[in-house]
């Protein structure tokens, strides 16, 4: 339930004016009442149920001839008068001792009486009615607003029993998702939700959507919309201001002799002339009264620090509190000047610069407020929060040094500060020597739930409200993953993935997993065995693989064996999605796209990706595909098993391609550098092939001998290091992975599913829905509620597929030419002329753009760095802009910077990074290997990408196979370009130097295309879905 | 010739050689109660341990007049009294049982722990009014010592040892007491505000009482009786009020001690009016004793007496400051200290008639110990106007040696004086020529100076 929060502040006088008002009595006896709260007292507040947090201080007098104040202070639910009803009632007996030393009070029915007359409210307002508001100077902040204690305590309850369900549950079964886990939960807990008094899901004031002012703030800072958002709501501020300038002006003008109608008319300008100018006289005044301040810079008390640390961090108490007291500056401008810092923050809290409940971006205050005590200049700031004093004065110094130098600036001895708002607190450790020598020990604080830290509280609302909203979070994975996330930590990341979604082989080459192989397979003729759907026998054969738990998964691979799988959309086609793949008519509302449909084989993909007429197979007769992983040879035996079960239903293997990982030798290659040892790289057919060993994590080498996947983008929310930003790297999921935005912050189109599809047997309703407007944020909003089409698409990608034969020994044999044409050259480019062996290196680094080793020619133009490819990933984050500008050193043909042109484009151009990193590619190729698996014949190319159009076949065919890449003339790649219809005579490779261009030609291409296709790897659900009416729902717990 | 006048004639007389021990005063005998007096350290010391010859029914007698029913330890050792000295006893233990460091095995008014936790306080009290006074360096304005300092000190340490507050509203007596003051003596006049104000109102409270019961030799009559029943009943009843509320009073006070151990005594029917009498006599020692010594000793150290002595002011904080200085020896630099300055006596009376070191003595007799003068007798002190301190001396100014009469708040009082003394250093020092001003016997203005720091 949504509770408003208050603040009670009680200020009573004590002391005779003179010097020697001792408050020691008073504290030591505020004192026994306990910090954290004795037992009796605690119990007494928590018997209020409103009571959040009470603390009680008696500040000395600022000076003599001033009076001392005891204060009590609570943060409370509901009405402050109401709540001090509450508190006089269940805790005046305990506070009678100390009001009886201070206001001579002796009877309980004095309590209420004393604390209501000295009760004060809280008004931040510049100006104020004189006399008639008897509130106090000051601005309260709430860090949880809306959340009363009852349902912290209610939702600590809840999210108690939840935790302990769900780990009964993943004791049980392993088989659990996002959705039935939290299914299970909210079934469970179906008795105590109905207990709770308002079961509407709340509207947490900390939830937030993409459109969040906040977010926005934290892009935009301070623009003209902001400020000017800023003004509208400093109504309160602006129009007095105006009136004060107007009866100004009409004084003016009647003193000059005007009257009527015209004296008020004409009185308009001048008034807001006048008003100006009073802005301008504060601000003078101000900055004088700011030159006049001597910054007090003195290191506190030792005592007094260490009587306020032993009251803080108290064992087993999160958050904490602290009282500073700092006496208002003389000057009649700081007046002013202190509302209109309070003012200031209460508008921007307002117009939504900050989240609900933090403060700047910070997050840790339970509440907090500054109030000026009645009569007195003494400024006072309480702050409950959490965490320790250093660690909140950081925050406050790095996130808020405007807010907090525009307030506490206007007391004495402040450090030197600027227009009220700049520098002061900037200078952080002076302003924590100041706001020490400031503080007191607090004698009595009260937290209500001092277990809980703001952020734990946060978590549990979110959680309750997510069991609220159970209809949401049961038909959509990401809401269940990010409600089960929520039992980590908030903020949970906004970039979230659905692991258990999305196939194994994304995350990851499976390198510990180097026996390989990918089996096209047909789906064969129909065979409705008697249901609904022709290709029944293929969903049986699915619902087996899914019952089986044999394709795998989310980021941890098993430990011996991964399948994978991807249909065609040939293979869609027959499962149902004719519609959604439909070659005729006027499109789909939201099917797949036309690339994918029409399938890479055909003549328009050809056309574009420059591919031969002719290809031993296709995506046209290939229906799906196996990508089976094995860690041994032993495992690898399971490939065959799975094809005979396939066979047995009628599913036919078209093809086979076995794949495999080989370790690059490193030693060999540094060996053969060294002695110039021509055996490595002299022309001779393909070496043969070794499988990596399964524990080794070193890059793998592709058939020419070079080591492979340096470069890869890092998808933000895959684990390890893709977690972390990377500025050239650095992709967002959507790029890859449908149902996630991508890099421009939308979502890639994704097929959807808006028909019935009952007269096949198969269910819509078991996909997912599709991602909502805002993917759950940090902060996830779970009440935001609305139906939403089914996505076939979301959590798969689109695999393209490309076996690539490699003619190892035509390739090193063109080098080998080149080599000794280039040593017969006085050519003062090549930096081993002479030496055959390594000039054919050089001429092969040049080609690819990086060495052998995988260790790029910009950091390594001479010789290779003879490190591990995992080295040259390491040192993979050059721009060409920055490091070759000219090419000098990586040829602007060469593979590498075709592939990834980084900046290399559009140097000048500050967004060409993020222009090339729309157009990455996930790879997941290996060298696949002839029938013995002894040799590797080439490369089985495999990528994932979001958009075929945009991704893989741009890159092809804009970048690879363009023969004016990059301003060049018939030079397209020179290592990785296919044979086929594009291939000219004349193709060239240009190595640049110092004086003239090297330039090779022609040069030949020693790569052909033998097939492929266009697939789908479907995320788990769409899997589900596609098994139709063979799938044991029950066992999956999806009922 | 007064009263003092005589007995220092008598003090001199008896340092003669082979002067008697006892020497008759007739000049101060009245209603035919005969004094004698005694001034030598032996003769006192004697006189104040043998409590079948010397009774201390004066003090319950004087008190019974002004205030039925009160007593103070510092009286006859009766069954009431012996209740109060357990009731004492385990409040103190109640007490110490709460505090760290307390050893069991000890006289819990003794234990290190106790008075390490009575330092404590009294460094934190001391360390709060000197911050008050130390904005007096930029003013040059001098500190009055005694009531700035020594009686706030003692109200304080009163207020946080045994729990009772001066009383919000105080006879008329009392202001009438300070207008006097403030007419009579030089200098700003005090008022009775906030801190200074309740240590004023509870010393003015024990003045005219302290008075009618220590300053009577034979009988009291006339105005100081009526004046010190007036006052003395209202500090009385501000231990009333604290008993009845007694969440008022410190945690670890006496006031908090002696309601926690009531039950274990259910046989005592009158506990309450027992446990007044102990808390109204300890505030009195408290509030008014250890204000008066502190200032007496400051007095001493700061005038020439004292840089005779060998212990000018600098000197004595320096020493009470030292950090290796064992608590015997500190104790007994607060001993030296007080026998130095040291001007009190005592009265007892004859039990039985009986010879007593050859005097004839009746049954009712009143023998004045002076202690003050005891205190200076070179055959127990050589070189008795040097400072000399030694815990082997044989120091009585704070009562008797043996006995059920030795003093039981010495430990707290020295701690007390000895924290005191030593805060001040670089803090206040004595005004050049302080020098120090009495009213009504007592202590009332000595000079310091805030030290710029």
């Amino acid at each position: 339930m949504s509770v408003n929060q208050d603040f009670v502040t009680v200020a009573i006088p004590f002391g005779d004016k003179s010097e020697w008002c001792d408050v020691g009595d008073i504290e030591r006896e505020i004192a026994e009442l306990g910090n954290p709260a004795n037992e009796a007292m605690a119990k007494a507040l928590r018997q209020t149920r409103v009571v959040h947090f009470a603390s009680i201080h008696a500040i000395p007098p600022e000076a003599p001839g001033a009076r001392a104040h005891l204060v009590i202070e609570a943060t409370v639910d509901g009405d402050a008068g109401r709540a001090l009803d509450l508190i006089a009632q269940h805790a005046g007996p305990l506070l009678l001792p100390v009001l009886k030393l201070t206001s001579g009070i002796s009877a309980i029915g004095e309590v209420l009486p004393l604390l209501t007359q000295h009760a004060y409210g809280i008004n931040p307002a510049v100006f104020r009615v004189p006399l008639l508001d008897r509130r106090l100077t000051g601005l309260p902040f709430v860090g949880l607003p809306g959340l009363g204690v009852r349902t912290i305590d209610e939702n600590r309850e809840i999210v108690a029993k939840a935790r302990a369900i769900i780990a009964r549950e993943r004791a049980r079964s392993s088989l659990h998702g996002p959705q039935s886990l939290f299914r299970v939960v909210a079934t469970e807990l179906k008795g105590d939700l109905a207990k709770l008094e308002d079961r509407k899901p709340p509207k947490l004031a900390f939830c937030e959507r993409a459109d969040a002012p906040w977010l926005d703030f934290a892009r935009s800072r301070w623009t003209l919309g902001w400020v000017g958002k800023g003004l509208a709501n400093a109504k309160g501020l602006i129009l007095p201001l105006l009136a004060i300038g107007y009866v100004l002006a009409l004084m003016l003008g009647c003193a000059g002799g005007a009257s009527g109608f015209a004296l008020f008319k004409g009185a308009i300008f001048p008034a807001v002339f006048i008003a100006l100018l009073i802005v301008a006289a504060v601000a003078w005044f101000l900055r004088r009264d700011e030159l006049a301040n001597t910054p007090v810079d003195r290191t506190p008390s030792a005592a007094a620090l260490g009587a306020m640390m032993a009251k803080e961090n108290a064992p087993g108490v999160i958050p904490n509190h602290m009282v500073s007291v700092t006496t208002l500056r003389k000057a009649w401008v700081r007046r002013w000047t202190l509302p209109l810092a309070f003012t200031a923050v209460a508008i921007m809290a307002k117009i939504g610069v900050m989240r609900k409940g933090f403060l700047a971006t910070i997050g840790t205050i339970h509440a907090a407020r500054w109030v000026v005590l009645p009569g007195t200049r003494q400024l006072v700031f309480f702050s409950n929060y959490d965490g320790s004093w250093e660690s909140y004065l950081e925050d406050f110094i790095t996130k808020a040094s405007e807010g907090v130098t525009a307030v506490w600036s206007n007391a004495e001895g402040f450090p030197a500060t600027r227009f009220l708002f700049f520098k002061g607190a900037e200078d952080g450790d002076r302003m924590k020597r100041y706001a020490r020598c400031s503080m007191r020990p607090t004698p009595f604080w009260f937290a209500a739930h001092p277990d809980l830290s703001t952020t734990a509280m946060r978590k549990h609302a979110l959680i309750v409200s997510g069991l609220l909203c159970k209809d949401r979070l049961e038909a959509n994975p990401s809401d269940a993953e990010a409600w089960l996330d929520l039992f980590g930590s908030i903020p949970r990341p906004d970039y979230g993935l659905q692991y258990e979604e999305i196939q194994t082989l994304m995350f990851g080459g499976l390198k510990r997993h180097p026996h390989s192989r990918v089996i096209a397979l047909n789906f064969g003729e129909p065979r409705r065995e008697g249901s609904a759907h022709p290709y029944a026998h293929v969903q049986k054969w699915l619902a087996g693989l899914i019952a089986d738990d044999l394709v795998a998964f989310g980021d941890k691979p098993p430990q011996d064996f991964v399948c994978n799988i991807a249909f065609s959309a040939e293979g869609l086609r027959l499962l149902g999605l004719d519609k959604e793949l439909a070659l005729e008519g006027p499109g789909t509302e939201q099917g797949f796209p036309p690339a994918f449909s029409l399938g890479m084989a055909h003549a328009s993909r050809k056309r574009a990706l420059g591919d031969p007429d002719q290809l031993e197979w296709c995506d046209h007769e290939t229906h799906v595909v196996l990508l089976l992983y094995a860690s041994d040879k032993t495992s690898a035996r399971q490939f065959a098993r799975i094809v005979a079960d396939a066979a047995k239903l009628g599913i036919t293997e078209k093809i086979s391609i076995r794949t495999g990982l080989k370790s690059f030798d490193l030693k060999s290659f540094k060996k053969a550098w060294e002695n110039s040892d021509d055996s490595v790289s002299a022309p001779a057919d393909a070496p043969g092939f070794v499988h990596a060993k399964s524990s080794n994590d070193d890059l793998s080498e592709e058939p020419f001998g070079f080591v492979d996947g340096v470069s890869q983008p890092l998808v933000r929310g895959f684990p390890g290091r893709h977690g972390a930003p990377d500025p050239v790297h650095g992709v967002e999921p959507g790029e890859f992975i449908l149902g996630y935005t991508d890099n421009r912050g939308y979502y890639p189109p994704s097929p959807l599913v808006e028909r019935k599809m009952d007269a096949l047997g198969m269910l819509p309703e078991v996909l997912l829905p599709s991602p909502p407007p805002d993917q759950p944020t940090q902060y996830p909003d779970f009440a935001d509620q609305g139906a939403r089409a089914r996505d076939f698409g979301r959590n798969g990608s689109y695999l393209v597929i490309r076996q690539l034969a490699q003619d190892v020994d035509g390739f090193r044999k063109q080098l080998d030419e080149k080599a000794r044409e280039i040593c017969k050259q006085p050519d003062v480019i090549n930096p081993h002329n002479g030496n055959i062996h390594r000039t054919r290196e050089w001429i092969a680094a040049k080609m690819l753009g990086r060495w052998r080793d995988g260790s790029a020619l910009i950091d390594n133009p001479f010789h290779p760095a003879m490190k591990s490819g995992v080295d040259a990933m390491r040192k993979n984050d050059f721009l060409y802009k920055d490091a070759d500008p000219q090419g000098l050193r990586c040829p602007f043909g060469s593979h590498v910077r075709r592939t990834f042109p980084r900046d290399s484009l559009a140097p000048t151009e500050p967004v060409e990074l993020s222009v090339s990193n729309r157009h990455r590619l996930l790879r997941r190729g290996r060298p696949y290997l002839d029938n013995d698996g002894d040799t590797a014949r080439g490369t089985l190319f495999m990528a994932f990408n979001a958009d075929l159009e945009r991704q893989f076949e741009f890159v092809q065919q804009t970048w690879l196979a363009s023969p004016t890449f990059h301003g060049l003339e018939c030079e397209p790649d020179p290592f990785a370009m296919h044979k086929g219809p594009s291939e000219s005579k004349d193709q060239r490779f240009t190595i640049l130097g110092r004086n003239a261009p090297l330039e090779l030609c022609p040069v030949q291409r020693y790569v052909t295309l033998k097939g492929g296709g266009y697939f789908f790897l479907p995320g788990r659900h769409a899997l589900w879905f596609l098994a139709g009416a063979a799938l044991d729902t029950d066992r999956l717990h999806m009922s | 010739m007064n009263q003092q006048a005589v007995l220092a004639a008598a003090a001199r007389q008896l340092a003669q050689p082979g002067a008697p021990a006892l020497l008759r005063c007739p000049a101060l005998e009245k209603g035919g109660i005969r004094v004698f007096a005694a001034a030598r350290h032996e003769v006192v010391s004697a006189v104040l341990c043998d409590e079948e010859t010397f009774s201390l029914q004066q003090y319950d007698e004087l008190l019974q007049q002004v205030l039925p029913g009160t007593r103070y330890l510092v009286g006859e050792n009766d069954a009431n009294r012996q209740v109060r000295l357990r009731q004492l006893h385990a409040a103190q233990g109640w007490l110490n049982a709460r505090l760290p460091g307390v050893d069991p095995k000890l006289p819990p008014n003794l234990d290190p722990g106790f008075r390490g936790w009575i330092a404590a306080m009294a460094r934190e009290e001391a360390s709060g009014i000197l911050d008050v006074l130390q904005p007096r360096a930029r003013t040059t304005e001098t500190i009055n010592f005694v009531r700035e300092y020594a009686f706030l000190l003692a109200y304080r340490m009163a207020r946080r040892v045994l729990g009772v507050p001066a009383p919000r509203t105080v006879p008329w007596p009392v202001p009438l007491m300070l207008f006097a003051r403030n007419l009579i003596k030089g200098g700003p006049a005090l008022r009775r505000k906030d801190e200074l104000g309740d240590a004023l109102s509870a010393l003015f409270l024990q003045v005219p009482l302290f008075g009618h019961v220590f300053g009577t030799i034979t009988t009291s009559a006339g105005m100081l009786p009526w004046l010190a029943g007036k006052t003395a009943s209202v500090g009385l009843a501000a231990i009333d009020d604290a008993f009845d509320m007694p969440q008022v009073a410190p945690e670890t006070s006496l006031l908090s001690a002696l309601v926690a151990v009531e039950p274990q005594f259910s046989e005592v029917a009158d506990y309450r009016l027992q446990a007044r009498s102990v808390l109204f006599e300890l505030t009195g020692a408290l509030v008014l004793i250890v204000g008066k010594v502190l200032s007496e000793i400051a007095a001493f150290s700061a005038s020439d007496r004292g840089r005779e002595a060998g212990i000018p002011w600098p000197s004595l904080v320096e020493r009470l400051r030292d950090p290796v200085l064992e608590p015997r020896a500190r104790d007994a630099i607060i001993a030296e200290m007080l026998r130095l300055a040291d001007t009190s006596q005592l009265v007892r009376r004859v039990r039985h008639a009986c010879i007593w070191r050859g005097e004839q003595l009746k049954a009712g007799d009143r023998v004045v110990a002076l202690v003050g003068d005891a205190a200076h007798d070179e055959a127990a002190f050589p070189q008795a106007h040097r400072f000399a301190p030694d815990p082997a001396r044989p120091y009585i100014t704070s009562g008797p040696l043996q006995g059920p009469h030795v003093c039981y708040g010495r430990g707290i009082a020295w701690t007390i004086i000895a924290e005191a003394i030593a805060a001040t250093a670089g803090r206040i020092e004595p005004a050049p020529g302080a020098k120090l001003g009495t009213f009504v016997n007592l202590p009332d203005d000595l000079r310091f100076t805030a030290i710029r720091q």
